[in-house]
């Protein structure tokens, strides 16, 4: 069966550039890689293009994560953040942005890898189904992995916010 | 019903629970209905979501311009493209994939080496004077003797036979002989000695080659052999054949000069036709009886390149390539050649805006007909 692919790249690249952002925080970078994703993809035309797009992209957001990203994570951090207005933000309003950003980031760092992928997934708009044939866990198993994740992920920047507010 | 586990709370809460346990949403509604403590997990469950949620809300979501998909389609077929002359593709997230790759290209430079050790084909000598020249004065050698590089020696008085006779015609004794064997010894031992008859333009294809096959190191062998270093390697024999094919696009003609855009176009009497979207590495000139052929070197990836030879019609009826079926691998310079596992490069032969255009790389026949389709 053939596959639309314009139709699959409208209903799913926004997913998958969450999906990376949220990996590689970095706007940029997130977008490129998903268009990389799609590029590998339709020179392999895999059999569950879906599936397949989101496990390419894990993979490119851990070889980034290896690489450049983590070297200029601030930076990223600071030049990246969505504008909601459509003027420049402030120099505060940029800063705090930073920080929020870098507070969800070190939230997420405390997760293990799988549950951070698990979480992640889900996030991106992932059935349970479709994060057990990426991830390899039991489809059983989601529901648990996703519980943890999401319990660890509020303790941490639950934690993480105590720790900004005691330093005033 | 025992006590309801955590993870089947957020299945159910996620919509997932029906989906992967047909029947287990009901089952579960009834028992939170009469399970205090299972309400309480249900809740804690419920906020727990809500709040992890709002946390990865809160890193916000990237710019959402979807870009056209037509733009994801051409970087994919530059990508196949690519991937076909070169197989990086495929090979740059996979390091093992790369170390295979080298050990692979080793070997062949190894089986290459055997049959070249083995060959009367004056090719060698053209690579050895290129890579001469490459690193050295871009006059070519007065002293040389005359034609010793066969077909590929400038200034031929004589058009060359197409290659299929050339394949089929016994080989003349003579000079051609002994720039072979000074070749073969070459292999053992640096030589000075060879005769630097297809100079500049040539040293520029060697060192094109040498890029091509991402074999940057070669030209550095020679360059050593020449200052008395250790042996020149299999890998700087392993070239020489294409070389050979891609030195002497056209027959009878005088050595490439390199020369601007606005030049080649003037000699030329017309646009020079490229294809679409890739940059130009090298852009020379040389005369076929006094009609004008241009070369032009364009980039596909890393050290790949495509070569665009453009003349008149009338300097094409004596040269051979136009005779061969388009997108056929160029021919070999002998026999030997045709039963050797090397990727000959593809060529392509066309008419374009009153000129004939040879399209020629180490690419397969459908990616050099898809470049083909861009030529401008």
């Amino acid at each position: 069966m053939g596959v639309d692919w314009a139709e699959l790249y409208r209903e799913t690249y926004r997913e998958l550039v969450r999906f990376l952002h949220r990996k590689v925080w970095d706007a940029e970078r997130a977008q490129d890689l998903a268009q990389e994703t799609f590029v590998r993809a339709l020179g392999q035309q895999p059999e569950n293009p879906r599936a397949w797009l989101f496990t390419v992209a894990a993979n490119l957001a851990r070889d980034e994560a290896r690489s450049v990203v983590r070297r200029r994570k601030h930076l990223a951090l600071m030049r990246t953040e969505p504008q909601t207005s459509a003027g420049e933000p402030s120099a505060d309003e940029a800063l705090e942005r930073a920080e929020r950003l870098e507070a969800v980031r070190r939230a997420l760092d405390t997760l293990s890898e799988r549950d951070r992928d698990v979480l992640l997934l889900w996030d991106a708009g992932l059935s349970y189904a479709e994060i057990a044939d990426q991830t390899g866990l039991a489809v059983g198993a989601i529901g648990t992995t996703l519980a943890r994740a999401r319990r660890r992920l509020a303790e941490a920047y639950a934690m993480l916010e105590e720790r900004h507010v005691a330093r005033g | 019903m025992s006590h309801v586990d955590e993870g089947t709370l957020h299945a159910y809460l996620d919509g997932e629970l029906e989906r992967i346990q047909p029947g287990a949403t009901a089952a579960l509604e009834a028992h939170l209905a009469r399970c205090e403590e299972c309400r309480a997990r249900f809740e804690e469950a419920l906020r727990v979501r809500d709040r992890a949620s709002r946390i990865l809300e809160r890193a916000g979501a990237p710019p959402l311009d979807v870009p056209p998909f037509d733009a994801v389609l051409d970087r994919a077929r530059g990508a196949r493209s690519a991937a076909g002359a070169s197989g990086s593709e495929r090979r740059r997230p996979l390091l093992p994939l790369a170390w295979a790759a080298s050990i692979a290209l080793a070997l062949l430079g190894g089986w290459w080496a055997r049959d070249m050790a083995r060959r009367t084909s004056p090719s060698t000598v053209v690579f050895e004077a290129a890579v001469d020249a490459g690193d050295a004065a871009p006059q070519p050698d007065a002293a040389a003797p005359p034609a010793t590089a066969g077909q590929d020696a400038p200034a031929r008085p004589a058009a060359p036979p197409a290659p299929a006779q050339r394949r089929a015609a016994p080989r003349p004794a003579g000079p051609e002989e002994v720039a072979t064997r000074t070749t073969r010894a070459d292999l053992a031992a640096p030589s000075r000695d060879v005769p630097r008859t297809a100079a500049p333009a040539a040293g520029a294809a060697a060192r094109g080659r040498v890029e091509a096959f991402g074999v940057a190191q070669a030209g550095a062998d020679s360059a050593a052999a020449r200052r008395g270093g250790p042996p020149r390697t299999a890998r700087d024999v392993a070239i020489a054949p294409t070389l050979a094919a891609a030195g002497a696009p056209v027959a009878g003609a005088s050595a490439w000069t390199p020369v601007d855009r606005a030049e080649a176009e003037r000699r030329l009497g017309g646009e020079l036709i490229l294809v679409e979207g890739l940059g130009v590495a090298s852009i020379e000139a040389a005369d076929s009886a006094g009609a004008p052929s241009v070369r032009v070197r364009q980039p596909l990836g890393a050290g790949v390149f495509l070569e665009l030879v453009q003349r008149r019609p009338a300097a094409e009826k004596t040269a051979a390539p136009a005779e061969r079926p388009a997108g056929t691998p160029a021919p070999r310079h002998d026999s030997l050649a045709a039963r050797a596992p090397e990727p000959a490069p593809a060529e392509l032969v066309l008419e374009r805006d009153g000129f004939v255009v040879t399209l020629r790389a180490i690419v397969s026949p459908d990616s050099l007909r898809a470049l083909a389709r861009r030529l401008r």
